[in-house]
Order: structure tokens, then sequence, then C-alpha cells
């Protein structure tokens, strides 16, 4: 288990998801909301990690964080609930795919998936907390700044997300 | 006749076990890692100045393309993913059962080195290029042109079935067949591998047979290897004295157009584990 957790803490495209995803996940603030995102992160984690490997993973894992960034800039849909439902239950799947777990024993995916889940549910609570404390925070100016935030946020997951699957799918074969 | 055989085959081990260990051109190659759960193929690419000691790892961005063929019945290439780089090795993975044997291969990209004249020297002594390219290096060294070369590796590694399992007809030819890598030994014939038997491999660059060029097997249980030319169709035939892991590896030079160029080299390198 701790071979899993140490091999995701050396995915800087896994983190680089979950980190999309804590953006979604910090959105609701109340924990019965979270603790359900968090659930349907796992769940799209543990699907990701029972694909037959293949060359393209890694740059799709990339793009994903290219759309969830722009999601999370441009479209307030991403913010409703069933939105980010759909968004962080793909970004386990992409963290599945990014980290290489399809090849993963059991012992490591219950270790890079319990630290996934971890770091989502601690990320995305720090978020939600940033979000109760913002100055000013209410129906006025708070929301205002948080939106502006939010798509300052999403724009670099974007063109990270951009420039890492430039690199991902320069190409390995079988 | 027997007898004499019988001698010669002594004196080879006497020689293979007893011989002082070479330094040698660096060479990379797949090693299969014991156990694990049995859904997965864990292999480990290590690099070494001498077969079985590993001195170096690779970095996972290094490979080019890799990949596994199983003799389960599916046909189909399957991924073979870089997982853990570590110091000595870069651990691979395919989600795949060795059972029923495995063939596995990686190619990785170019790398370029410049080389002392002392190490060319030690260079071409362990891999025995064509005189013709002996000349041209010593033609360019008394101009005073440093060695610049661009290299590139390929491996393959064959995995047996297991003992208690007899491989349909075809299985292992299947396995055999040639991934048209740069530079690659594939064994020859539908049959298991064995010590004491005679065995056949061919070298092909890009699918094609590569004549005349010096391949060496090397064990693990011994530094001093066993030279072979390749004939006409790139055919070598050995019989080994005794089982254990096996390393195929040869280097094929190739001169550059000009004294400006580097030198291209291809390294192969195949791992056989025979009973």
């Amino acid at each position: 288990m701790l071979d899993g957790a140490l091999h995701l803490l050396r995915q800087p495209l896994a983190l680089l998801v979950i980190l999309a995803a804590a953006l979604a996940v910090g959105l609701p603030g109340r924990a019965s909301a979270m603790a359900a995102l968090v659930t349907a992160f796992a769940a799209g984690l543990w699907a990701g990690a029972r694909l037959e490997p293949a060359g393209w993973h890694a740059g799709a894992a990339a793009l994903y964080v290219t759309f969830a960034g722009l999601a999370l800039a441009l479209d307030r849909r991403a913010q409703a609930m069933p939105g980010m439902f759909a968004l962080v239950t793909a970004s386990g799947l992409a963290v599945a795919l990014g980290a290489n777990l399809t090849v993963a024993t059991w012992p490591e995916l219950a270790g890079a998936g319990g630290l996934a889940c971890l770091l989502l549910a601690g990320s995305g609570a720090a978020a939600a907390g940033l979000r109760r404390r913002w100055p000013g925070s209410g129906p006025g100016r708070g929301r205002g700044l948080r939106a502006v935030m939010a798509r300052v946020a999403g724009a670099w997951l974007a063109a990270i997300g951009l420039l890492v699957a430039t690199l991902a799918l320069q190409g390995r074969g079988v | 006749m027997i007898a004499r055989a019988g001698i010669r085959r002594v004196l080879l081990i006497a020689a293979l076990l007893g011989a002082p260990a070479l330094a040698c051109a660096h060479d990379s190659w797949l090693a299969p890692r014991e156990g694990g759960p049995p859904e997965l193929l864990t292999l480990e690419l290590g690099t070494g100045e001498r077969f079985p000691a590993r001195d170096s790892g690779t970095p996972a961005a290094s490979v080019a393309r890799s990949g596994c063929r199983a003799g389960d019945g599916d046909r189909r290439p399957r991924l073979l993913v870089p997982h853990r780089a570590e110091p000595a090795f870069l651990e691979l993975r395919a989600r795949l059962e060795r059972a029923s044997g495995v063939a596995c291969w990686a190619a990785l990209k170019p790398q370029s080195v410049t080389l002392s004249d002392d190490l060319v020297a030690r260079y071409f002594a362990e891999t025995r290029p064509a005189p013709e390219l002996v000349r041209r290096r010593a033609a360019q060294r008394a101009a005073g042109v440093p060695w610049r070369e661009s290299y590139r590796k390929f491996m393959r590694v064959e995995l047996a079935p297991a003992p208690a399992s007899e491989p349909a007809a075809g299985v292992l030819a299947a396995l055999r067949a040639p991934q048209g890598l740069g530079l690659e030994i594939v064994p020859l014939g539908d049959a298991r591998l064995r010590a004491a038997e005679p065995l056949s491999f061919q070298l092909l660059r890009e699918g094609q047979p590569v004549a005349g060029h010096w391949v060496e097997w090397v064990s693990e249980r011994s530094p001093l290897g066993v030279w072979r030319q390749t004939d006409a169709q790139g055919r070598l035939s050995i019989t080994l004295p005794f089982g254990g892991r096996w390393l195929l590896r040869t280097v094929l030079l190739e001169a550059p157009a000009d004294d400006e160029a580097p030198w291209q080299s291809r390294f192969a390198t195949l791992l056989v584990q025979l009973p």
C-alpha cells in the first residue's frame, strides 16, 4: 500500500487532476455533498484502473485536465451538482490513467486510491474553508472575486493540461 | 568422436566458469521479476557493463516503444508500461499471464555519447566491428577526429511457458515473430529453448537479416562470452552448455558519411532462460 501511495506522489499529472477535482469538490461547502463527490471520484478511479493499459492514457488524462480547467473557468453548469459529479467521476478515471494504475497490484491500488481520496477531501475542504473566510464574502463583492478566482485557476489548469498533453502525445507505441 | 565432443564441452564449461571478467560496452536488457500477482508481468530494464550486473537505470521518458505478446491465444500485442524508475533499473509492467509463455520488447530513444580514444579501442575490442569500420576509425584517429556516436538500444526477452504446460503448435513461433525493431535477435523455430540442444537465432535489422555480424552469448553464471558470426541469412546456431539466464548481445556500428557526423550504432539484446 505504501508503494502505491508513494507512486501516486511521483505522478505530477495525477496530482494535477486531483487539483482540478478539488476545485469542484470545494464548491458546495457542505460535508455531505463533499463526501458524495469524493465517493464518485473513488468510483471513477476504480473503473479507470480496470481498463486495459494503452499508450493514449497519459495524453487523455492531460487533455482531461485542460477540459476540466476550461469547464471550471467558463461554464457555470460545471459548478452545479450534476456537473460536479460528472467532473469528479471523470477526474478519478483520469487519475487512474495518468498514474498508470491500470498495471497496479491491488495493495498498490488501495494505497494510491486511498491517498488520492484523502488529498482530494483535504484540498476540497481547504478550498471550502477559504471560500467561507473570504473577506467580504456574501452576495456582493465576494461572489464576484470568487468567480474571478475560479476562472483564473481554471485557465491555469487548462494551460498546464495543454502543455502536458503535448508532451504526453509525442508518442509511445507498442 | 563422442568422447572428443564431451571433452570440448567440459573445456568450454571450465573456461566459462573460470574466466576473468571483461569490461564491455554498456548493454541494456529486459529481465523478468519473479513473484507478484499472476495477472501482472513485471520486467526490469537494466543497463550494465557486463550481464548480469546492472549499474544504472533508464528514465521512463527514454522508452520509445515497448510491448509484449502472450501465448494465451490472444495475439494482440499488449502495452508494456514504464511503472517506476529505480536507481539500478526501470520497472515495466504488462497486464498478462506468463504461464503460457511471453515475449516482450522495448526500444529506447536515440542518445549521444563522446568517447576517448582509449575507450573506443576497448569498445571495438568488445563489439567486434567489421574490418572496414576499424580502418575508418584509424583514419579518423590519425586525423584527430574525436569519437562522437549516436546510439539506439533495442531489447527483447522470451519467457518460456510453465514447465507443466505444453504449448500448442505455432504458439512459440508466434511469440518469436520479429517486431520490426531497429535491430533484434529472435529465436527460430517452435520448440522450447533448452541447454545442451542445438538452438538457432536470427539477427534482423528492421526485419531484414544482417549477414556476417558477430553476436555474443553471455551467461549469468560466467563472465566469459561465446561469440558466433551470422551466416548469409543472419542466422546463428549454437548448443549452450548449461541452463540459466543467457543474454545474447550485439552492436551494429555504421560509419558516418563524413567526419563531421557522428557514428551510428544499434545495440540489441535478447534474454532467454534455459532449463
